[in-house]
């Protein structure tokens, strides 16, 4: 068979794809093995002991987790709103304007994503400290937004491409004003490019340790931040808790979002 | 509806501040600071005194050295795992590749957990460690090979490849929702083996998506802090921890010196985007 029809599967394709399987799944089963580790000497595979005590102290700290976790969560989602205001209209100027250098000016909307972090915002922290931006949590959503926007803007300047111009003319045609072309036709159809680049902004800024640190100093203090002390600790067990629940709120998060989007959509009449 | 130029200079209006005020004026006081200028102390070192200070120094060119390999060589392993893994999963029937989404975990990870992972994985009491001590390899934790601080950059490499194998599956996998499956086909009926089908369609499809995430990976990893701040050595160290303790950790009056190592890692960024941005047009006009 050719490849890629696929009706028939080999045994050496199964065994690859488990493979892959075990090679991107075994990291998460170690930090579950780590999370209930109770007593684990070296060389042992699997621990001595087990333990549920990580969990335990979770539940117990469960007040300031999620106090650090709400922090996060309304930093990520407030750079995410803010990039996706401050590119809706860029993205439809690079995709439809009449730019003449138009490559010269998407490399330097590019930029940010491109040049190392550290060389700049160690300047904007500066500016920051002379504005009184500085450990505040404004500082820290703009300084964040600052360095993940262009994943929303390449995701909307797609979307714009991906909608082309003919059912926007066509709507023109028929007698749509500018609001009714913007409402129904182009926002519902950029919805999946907004959820895309949101999606990468929001994870950008939520799992940043160093920017959030470097701006928020210690008043503004998000999950990154609350783990980091433990991942440097001999405290392994509660590090890999920790972390496994770095993995999952995302994850719960795009989950939701995907329902609520498809929710939109059908109660919108466009279908699944 | 295509807007005139007056109009699509207004509509890029929102992202003058974020770009101007925040990007560029970062940049631009990092660039002054190292002359001296905009540092919070009267008596540090002047004009071009920082740069000579700061590069005199033989070790300052082997930590320049060591993030150049370190970035080139884990966006390398990186984007050569990641394409045969996405050229793997594109070939697997409907369910499969469903299931094969576990390749975005890495993604969702920060790569500050992906280096305590790699302690856990890696490091001389690690897992990799316990297994060898299984097979008889090794009989305690110091005879396995010190990957993490062995001063070659290997134990951030790895953390590196762990956290960008993911990236590259991603992007070459969407390249490979674009390639004719007819070309696929036709070639192996007409007798062209795998491995030349993978060399002589598949790799050419999808190299436009190589070229891009090689770039971003080894500008990301030339640059980034998290990693190597947490499983890095520190000589020869990678520059972005140099240049932040330089900045924060020293006196004031080493600031300039920071300022002008960042400079310097803003240069090499530039040229290499720039270099990539030509080798790829040259490639494309000889296509």
């Amino acid at each position: 068979m050719p490849s890629g029809s696929g009706k028939r599967i080999g045994v050496g394709r199964i065994l690859s794809a488990s493979g892959l399987f075990l090679l991107f799944l075994a990291p998460v089963g170690l930090l579950v093995v780590q999370s209930l580790a109770g007593h684990w000497p070296w060389p042992r595979i699997l621990p001595e002991q087990w333990s549920g005590r990580a969990y335990g102290i979770l539940l117990d700290q469960s007040r300031p987790v999620l106090r650090s976790i709400g922090t996060s969560l309304s930093y990520s989602a407030a750079a995410t709103a803010l990039s996706l205001l401050i590119c809706l209209t860029p993205a439809a100027a690079l995709v439809r304007g009449s730019l003449r250098d138009r490559t010269a000016v998407e490399t330097l909307l590019m930029a940010p994503v491109m040049v190392p972090p550290i060389t700049f915002t160690l300047g904007i922290h500066h500016v920051f400290l002379q504005m009184g931006l500085a450990d505040r949590w404004l500082g820290v959503v703009f300084i964040l937004t600052a360095y993940s926007y262009p994943y929303m803007l390449r995701a909307l300047m797609a979307g714009y491409e991906a909608i082309g111009e003919h059912s926007v003319i066509s709507a023109a045609n028929l007698g749509a004003g500018r609001w009714r072309r913007t409402w129904e036709i182009e926002i519902p159809q950029l919805a999946p490019a907004v959820v895309s680049g949101g999606s990468v902004v929001f994870l950008v800024a939520f799992s940043d340790y160093y920017l959030v640190f470097l701006v928020g100093g210690g008043a503004v203090s998000g999950y990154s931040g609350y783990l980091f002390p433990f991942l440097t600790s001999s405290d392994r067990p509660m590090a890999a808790l920790l972390t496994l629940l770095f993995l999952a709120l995302p994850l719960l998060l795009f989950a939701l979002v995907e329902v609520t989007v498809a929710r939109w959509y059908r109660r919108r009449g466009m279908g699944d | 509806m295509p807007y005139g130029r007056w109009g699509s200079r207004v509509r890029l209006l929102p992202l003058v501040l974020p770009v101007g005020g925040l990007f560029a004026a970062g940049a631009a006081v990092t660039v002054i600071q190292s002359f001296g200028a905009l540092v919070p102390l009267p008596e540090v070192e002047t004009g071009t005194d920082a740069w000579m200070y700061l590069f005199a120094d033989g070790w300052i060119w082997a930590s320049v050295f060591h993030s150049l390999v370190v970035a080139v060589l884990s966006a390398a392993v990186s984007v050569a795992l990641g394409t045969v893994m996405a050229w793997g999963i594109h070939r697997l029937p409907g369910i499969w590749r469903n299931l094969a989404a576990v390749y975005k975990i890495p993604l969702i990870l920060p790569h500050l957990t992906v280096a305590y992972l790699a302690i856990l994985i890696f490091g001389q009491a690690g897992f990799l460690s316990a297994a060898a001590a299984r097979l008889g390899w090794v009989a305690a934790p110091a005879d396995f090979p010190n990957l993490l601080y062995s001063g070659h950059g290997i134990g951030v490499g790895l953390a590196y490849v762990m956290k960008e194998t993911s990236f590259v599956i991603l992007m070459v996998g969407a390249m490979l929702r674009k390639l004719d499956e007819g070309l696929v086909q036709s070639a192996r009926m007409l007798g062209a083996s795998r491995i030349a089908v993978f060399r002589d369609i598949v790799l050419p499809h999808v190299r436009p998506a190589m070229v891009s995430s090689f770039l971003i990976m080894s500008l990301y990893a030339l640059g980034a802090f998290e990693i190597p701040w947490l499983i890095g050595e520190s000589r020869p160290q990678m520059l972005s921890v140099t240049a932040y303790n330089l900045y924060f950790n020293h006196d004031l009056s080493r600031r300039p010196e920071a300022a002008a190592l960042l400079t310097f890692l803003m240069v090499i960024s530039a040229l290499l985007i720039y270099g990539t941005v030509v080798a790829t047009r040259r490639r494309s006009r000889h296509a």
